[in-house]
């Protein structure tokens, strides 16, 4: 099958057992690959109820078409599985390398199922596969176990590893890569941790069959000719995501001090530029890359590197906790990877304790003695070390802050900022009802990957609640994840806006059918309803109020900022949310409909 | 002699398709986006003669600036 790596390994931790099953054409057709392959195998093989910690939840990991393959960002695989964080669908997009050596090792997906009675290693070397001993590798952390496998085994292994963090299970505990790549939302480690996987380590020789090579490699080479000559390509390459924090103070979407304000004091010293000229010391792609977003960073003060940080990690563990030492932020960044925590949930979670703190409602007594004052660079370094071995306070924080809220009470659920359990990433959204709506009903709870449309709410009118921004979101719902079907990186048309229809011949000559974007779109409407038939299987009572913001948003506005003053009405919540309903085709507590299900062909596969 | 305002992807939709304009100098670069309709807010990026600037610059003479959308976010 072009395109393709033809098979599919099945590893049983339980009984150390392997199999290789053939990719099956009508899952390809139908799903493509990436997050496609994932929610179609979650619906079909995790049973209904399953606990996320528990045997019978799987790891899905899948590559796309696009995956190791000559084209601008094909570095991207998905990890899907039942979220423990959030009780419904994980999907976590991983760069780096992973997903190239994963195709050339002859494998389109791997599934992890089962439990292994003692700590283990999965070593893939083309057909040589193995479940070794990893009880010398458990309780380390995650640098120190990929240098250990790349110093013996070379540079062109790759390795996926969890660190004290999934290994203690902590619901949003991230798979760490290359030294700075993650899966890292929803709790994916935590699952492998369950699975007492510390590390999958890969290495292949084999080639990927394609239906027109000539073709190939014309189209692949208009895409890196168009990434070369895009007009943002320098800033991009210099700055990464970060060249948005002023721009996000300035517009207010920048989280600040627990999303209670848009906008930070000290931003101009987390900002892009000021983070180049002081800390970064090179730029790190993945795969195939030729616009590196990755900064590697030097902190002097602490005498350290790390990837990063990236926006959302400055978002989230600077401004979000009241610092603005970049420095101090790349440090905190660099102990949530080597400990295998995502960094925008710990960041979230910590917030969260230092308002209760601030507030009164912790004292030291609750906080193991921390002075948790937003700024306090120290005590954040404490409580991300302790919520990754559970510790003291942060075995609460470790829940999330849904259920940490839940447990403390006092009020504290009205400034747990997440949706469906997934605390919010880097965007304030006190007044911006597109990208409210975004947060409110994507697929995984509160992350802005699916649909980032908070320019579309400051060209049009941020507080307009208007069908035409409802139909914006839905597009790019339907549209940006199709970039983690294919097993790519969205990049390159979010950032350097390069013709998104170059990608349709690239695929044509790879796979040998021609899909249109108006197809893929499809594709993607189908997953989206697919996710959400999910949720509503796995969680009795699921709707509407679900999909409800944090309360912050429409009952809380800033005291200072672009935003002072400013939120949303819970009325236009709820007409966002009527809206949506009826552009998917849902009914008024937001699940398909039959006609929806039929429509869109997922009687069969939703049976 | 006129600068050069130079609109990335999705802006060029406010100059008729066209990457490039020429303007006058003597006017802040806010001034002359709104004028093609283009909300400075959503502007995250200006670049005068390949150094960041704010919206605020006044167009000097033979000057070159792009300024780059963010459509897609991180």
């Amino acid at each position: 099958m072009n395109g393709y790596a033809g098979r599919i390994l099945r590893v049983n931790l339980t009984n150390g057992t392997f199999t290789k099953e053939p990719t099956p054409a009508a899952l390809a057709r139908d799903f493509i690959g990436g997050r496609g392959f994932g929610i179609y195998l979650l619906l079909k093989e995790v049973p209904q109820g399953a606990d996320p910690l528990g045997p019978e939840n799987k790891i899905f990991i899948s590559s796309g078409p696009i995956s190791g393959m000559l084209i601008p960002g094909g570095g991207k695989c998905d990890w899907t599985t039942k979220a423990p964080l959030t009780g419904g669908y994980a999907s976590a997009s991983m760069g780096g390398h992973f997903t190239a050596e994963m195709r050339y090792a002859g494998l389109d997906s791997i599934i992890l199922e089962g439990v292994s009675p003692k700590p283990v290693t999965l070593f893939i070397d083309d057909d040589k596969i193995e479940l070794r001993d990893a009880s010398d590798l458990w309780g380390k952390n995650t640098f120190m176990v990929e240098k250990q496998f790349k110093d013996k085994l070379g540079e062109e292994y790759q390795i996926a590893v969890i660190g004290p963090g999934g290994e203690n299970m902590v619901p949003y505990a991230c798979v760490n890569h290359d030294y700075g790549r993650q899966a890292g939302r929803g709790g994916v480690g935590a699952v492998m941790g369950s699975k007492k996987l510390k590390a999958i380590v890969l290495h292949g020789t084999k080639s990927i069959p394609v239906a027109d090579p000539a073709a190939y490699r014309k189209a692949g080479m208009a895409l890196y000719k168009a990434c070369k000559e895009a007009d943002g390509l320098k800033q991009w390459t210099s700055y990464g995501t970060t060249q948005v924090v002023s721009w996000c103070d300035e517009v207010g979407a920048l989280p600040t001090r627990n999303f209670s304000a848009g906008s930070f004091e000290g931003a101009s010293t987390l900002s892009g530029p000021y983070m180049r000229e002081h800390i970064v010391i090179t730029d790190k792609g993945c795969f195939g890359c030729p616009c590196p977003c990755g900064k590697y960073s030097r902190m002097k003060k602490y005498n350290s590197n790390v990837e990063g940080p990236e926006y959302e990690t400055i978002g989230l563990c600077g401004s979000n906790l009241g610092i603005a030492d970049i420095e101090s932020v790349a440090q905190a960044n660099l102990l949530c990877d080597d400990l295998g925590i995502d960094t925008i949930s710990a960041g979230n979670a910590i917030g969260w304790a230092m308002e209760c703190y601030e507030k009164g409602i912790f004292t030291k007594k609750d906080t193991d003695g921390l002075d948790l004052k937003f700024g306090n660079v120290e005590a954040v370094f404490t409580m991300i070390e302790k919520i990754a071995r559970r510790e003291g306070l942060g075995a609460l924080l470790s829940e999330g802050v849904k259920r940490a809220s839940k447990k403390v009470g006092q009020g504290t659920e009205k400034f747990a900022i997440h949706v469906k359990g997934m605390e919010q990433s880097g965007y304030a959204t006190h007044n911006a009802t597109a990208m409210l709506l975004s947060y409110m009903t994507c697929d995984v709870g509160a992350h802005h990957n699916r649909a980032w449309a908070i320019t579309y709410d400051l060209q049009v009118g941020r507080e307009l609640v208007v069908p035409e921004k409802v139909a914006r979101v839905i597009w790019l719902q339907n549209f940006r994840p199709m970039f983690d079907v294919l097993g790519g990186c969205r990049l390159q048309w979010v950032e350097l806006n390069i013709d998104r229809d170059l990608y349709v011949p690239a695929l044509e000559a790879i796979t040998g059918i021609h899909r249109s974007w108006e197809d893929l779109e499809m594709v993607g409407a189908r997953i989206w309803n697919l996710t959400r038939l999910y949720w509503a299987r796995e969680n009795e009572g699921f709707g509407r109020s679900w999909d409800l913001p944090p309360a912050r948003f429409y009952e809380d506005a800033p005291k200072s900022g672009p935003t002072k003053g400013q939120i949303t009405k819970f009325e236009d919540v709820n007409k966002l949310l009527d809206i949506y309903y009826e552009q998917r085709g849902w009914t008024s507590n937001g699940l398909p409909t039959p006609a929806t299900i039929e429509s869109l062909g997922l009687k069969a596969v939703f049976a | 002699m006129p600068a050069t305002l130079r609109l990335s992807g999705p802006l060029r939709d406010f100059n008729g398709g066209k990457p490039e304009l020429q303007v006058q100098p003597g006017r802040t670069i806010r001034e002359v986006i709104t004028d093609l309709g283009i909300v400075p807010e959503t502007i995250a990026v200006v670049v005068v003669n390949e150094e960041q600037q704010t919206k605020d610059y006044i167009f000097q003479e033979g000057d070159v600036v792009l300024v780059l959308a963010i459509i897609g976010g991180g």
